[in-house]
C-alpha cells in the first residue's frame, strides 16, 4: 500500500538526514511499528507516509521515492487517518461535546447522517466512552483527549491509519482498548504506529522497523527481533513488563531481548 | 433548558455599536455604552468581562483622553475618541465571553456560510484561546525557574515582554500542526457537508435582530441628514 524506495530526507534547517536509505513496503492488513529512541526519525517517517513532508516543509531535501497505491487514493484526507503526538491541538476546538467531535470530520466529508450516527456509536463503544459523550472535549483529561483524537480519526474508516506515539498519555486500560481496536482496524487498513515505549508494538505489531538516527537498523517480526544479535537497549519496555521485572526484583533496565525471553519463560511456567 | 441568546443577535448588537461609534452623536454614544454595560450583566462570564473593562478598556480610554490633551487637542476631542474606542471594543469582549466557538459554529452552519470563511473566522478566534493557554504555560514554566511576577500591573506588563518570543514561536508551530490536523478532518473538502446540528433563529431573535438593524440604519441616516 505504501512503498518507500531508497528514501532519504533532510529538513531545511538540519545538516543531517532525518531518514536515510529507507526501503520498505507497508501492506494492507498489517500493523507496521516504527520504534526507536527520540530523534530516531519516527515522526518524520510518519509524516512521510502521510505525504505531509513535501507539502508542509518547503525547502527540505528528499531523495528516492514514496508511493501510495491507488487503492489508498493517495493524498485524499478521507482515506488517511493521522493522529499527532500532541493530540490536544488535533481536536477541532469548535465542538461542544465528545460525540460532536467524533462526528466532525464525517460531517466535513458529507457522509450521510445515519452513517455518521452509526460510526459515532461504534467509536464510543470501541473505546468505552459512552459516559463521556456529552462532556466538552476541553474538559477531558490528557488520556481521554488522546483517545478522543484517535476515535475521531478512526471514525473516517481510513485505508491508511498513522498513529504517532499513540500511547504517550494512555493508562493500561486504554492501551488494551486501543490494541483491541487496532486488531479490528487492520482487517481493512494498513496501520502504522510509531513508539518509543513499545506497548502496542509488543501486543499488536506484525512487523517492526527499528530506526537509529534516521537509519533503518532492523526490519522484521518481534520474534525475529528477539532472536537477532542487535542491541535494542535504547527502547523502553512496556510499563507492565517493567513492573513485573521490578516485582521479580530483576533489573528494570534489562534489554528488550532479555525481558521478552524472560516473559516467555514466565508464561510457560504459569 | 435555559434559553440562551442567539450568536447573531449578539453580532447585530455589536454591529449597532460599531455604527453608533462611527456615526452616532455624543448622547446616543453614551446611551449605547450604558446599554452595553447593562447587557453585560446578562452574560455568564460577567466577572471576567468587567475585569477586562477595568484592566484594558478603561486605561486605554484614559490614555486617549490624556494623549489628545498632550498633543494640543481639546479634552472634548479626547473624550470623543475614548468613547468611540470603548464602543468598538466592549461589544467584542461581550461577544467573546458570551458566545462559545461551538455555538457560533452552529449558527454559521445554519446560514450555510461557505466552510472556508466559517472556519477561518472560528479558528482565528480559537487562536486567541490558544495564545492565552500558551502564555499561561510559559508563565508557569518561567515562575518555576524563579522569575517573579509582581502584583503591580505595570511590573506584570513588563514581565510579559520576555515571554512574547517563546509564546509566538510555540503558537506558530502549533498553528501549523493544527492546520494539518484540520486538513485531515476534511475542512478543505469541497463537496457538500452533512451537519447533524444547526442553530436556527427563534422568533424572538428574529425580532431583536430586525430591530437592531433598523436602529443601525437610523444611526447612519441621522448622520447623513
Amino acid at each position: 500500500m505504501i512503498t518507500f524506495k531508497d528514501y532519504s530526507y533532510r529538513y531545511k534547517s538540519s545538516p543531517r538526514f532525518a531518514l536515510e536509505g529507507l526501503s520498505v513496503e507497508i501492506r494492507a492488513g498489517e500493523v507496521f511499528s516504527v520504534v526507536g529512541s527520540s530523534e530516531a526519525g519516527k515522526t518524520t517517517f510518519a509524516y512521510a507516509a502521510a505525504g505531509l513532508l513535501a507539502k508542509h516543509f518547503p525547502g527540505s531535501k528528499a531523495f528516492g521515492s514514496i508511493g501510495l497505491s491507488t487503492s489508498a487514493n493517495a493524498g485524499d484526507p478521507a482515506n488517511i487517518g493521522f493522529v499527532f503526538q500532541d493530540t490536544a491541538i488535533q481536536l477541532s476546538g469548535i465542538t461542544e461535546t465528545v460525540e460532536e467531535e467524533i462526528a466532525f470530520s464525517l460531517e466535513q466529508f458529507g457522509i450521510p447522517e445515519a452513517v455518521i450516527r452509526e460510526r459515532t456509536e461504534e467509536q464510543l463503544s470501541m473505546f468505552d466512552m459512552h459516559h463521556l459523550r456529552n462532556r466538552h472535549p476541553k474538559s477531558l483529561s490528557g488520556g481521554e483527549t488522546q483517545i478522543l483524537a484517535i476515535a475521531a480519526e478512526a471514525a473516517k474508516h481510513p485505508r491508511v491509519f498513522i498513529l504517532d506515539e499513540p500511547t504517550q498519555a494512555l493508562d493500561s486500560k486504554n492501551i488494551r482498548l486501543l490494541a483491541g481496536a487496532i486488531r479490528e482496524w487492520k482487517k481493512s487498513a494498513a496501520i502504522i504506529i510509531t513508539e518509543e515505549r513499545i506497548d502496542l508494538t509488543y501486543s499488536v505489531g506484525d512487523r517492526i522497523l527499528f530506526l537509529e538516527h534516521g537509519s533503518p537498523r532492523f526490519l522484521g517480526s518481534l520474534d525475529e527481533m528477539v532472536n537477532s544479535h542487535l542491541d535494542f537497549s535504547t527502547l523502553e519496555l512496556p510499563e507492565w513488563i517493567s513492573a513485573q521485572l521490578l516485582l521479580e526484583r530483576r533489573v528494570v533496565s534489562t534489554s528488550l531481548k532479555q525481558s521478552v525471553r524472560w516473559l516467555k519463560e514466565y508464561r510457560t511456567s504459569v | 433548558m435555559r434559553r440562551t441568546i442567539h450568536p447573531f443577535t449578539v453580532l447585530s448588537f455589536a454591529l449597532l455599536s460599531f455604527f453608533v461609534a462611527v456615526a452616532g452623536r455624543r448622547p446616543v454614544q453614551i446611551a449605547m455604552f450604558a446599554l452595553i454595560l447593562a447587557s453585560s450583566l446578562l452574560i455568564d462570564n460577567k466577572i471576567k468581562f468587567w475585569k477586562k473593562v477595568i484592566l484594558y478598556i478603561l486605561p486605554v480610554s484614559c490614555l486617549l483622553v490624556m494623549l489628545n490633551r498632550f498633543f494640543g487637542a481639546t479634552m472634548d476631542n479626547g473624550i470623543d475618541y475614548a468613547l468611540r474606542f470603548a464602543l468598538l471594543v466592549t461589544p467584542l469582549f461581550i461577544l467573546f465571553y458570551s458566545i462559545p466557538a461551538g455555538r457560533m459554529s452552529l449558527a454559521l452552519r445554519t446560514v450555510n456560510m461557505p466552510a472556508r470563511l466559517h472556519y477561518l473566522f472560528l479558528f482565528s478566534l480559537e487562536m486567541v484561546t490558544l495564545l492565552k493557554d500558551i502564555l499561561q504555560n510559559v508563565r508557569i514554566a518561567q515562575q518555576l525557574r524563579g522569575l517573579r511576577f509582581e502584583q503591580n500591573p505595570v511590573k506584570r506588563w513588563k514581565n510579559i515582554f520576555p515571554m512574547l518570543s517563546p509564546v509566538l514561536l510555540i503558537a506558530i508551530s502549533q498553528g501549523l500542526e493544527r492546520s494539518v490536523a484540520l486538513e485531515f478532518k476534511g475542512i478543505e473538502h469541497g463537496g457538500p457537508k452533512t451537519y447533524l446540528r444547526t442553530l436556527p433563529l427563534a422568533p424572538v431573535d428574529k425580532v431583536l435582530i430586525s430591530a437592531l438593524l433598523v436602529l443601525s440604519c437610523i444611526v447612519i441616516f441621522s448622520r447623513l441628514i
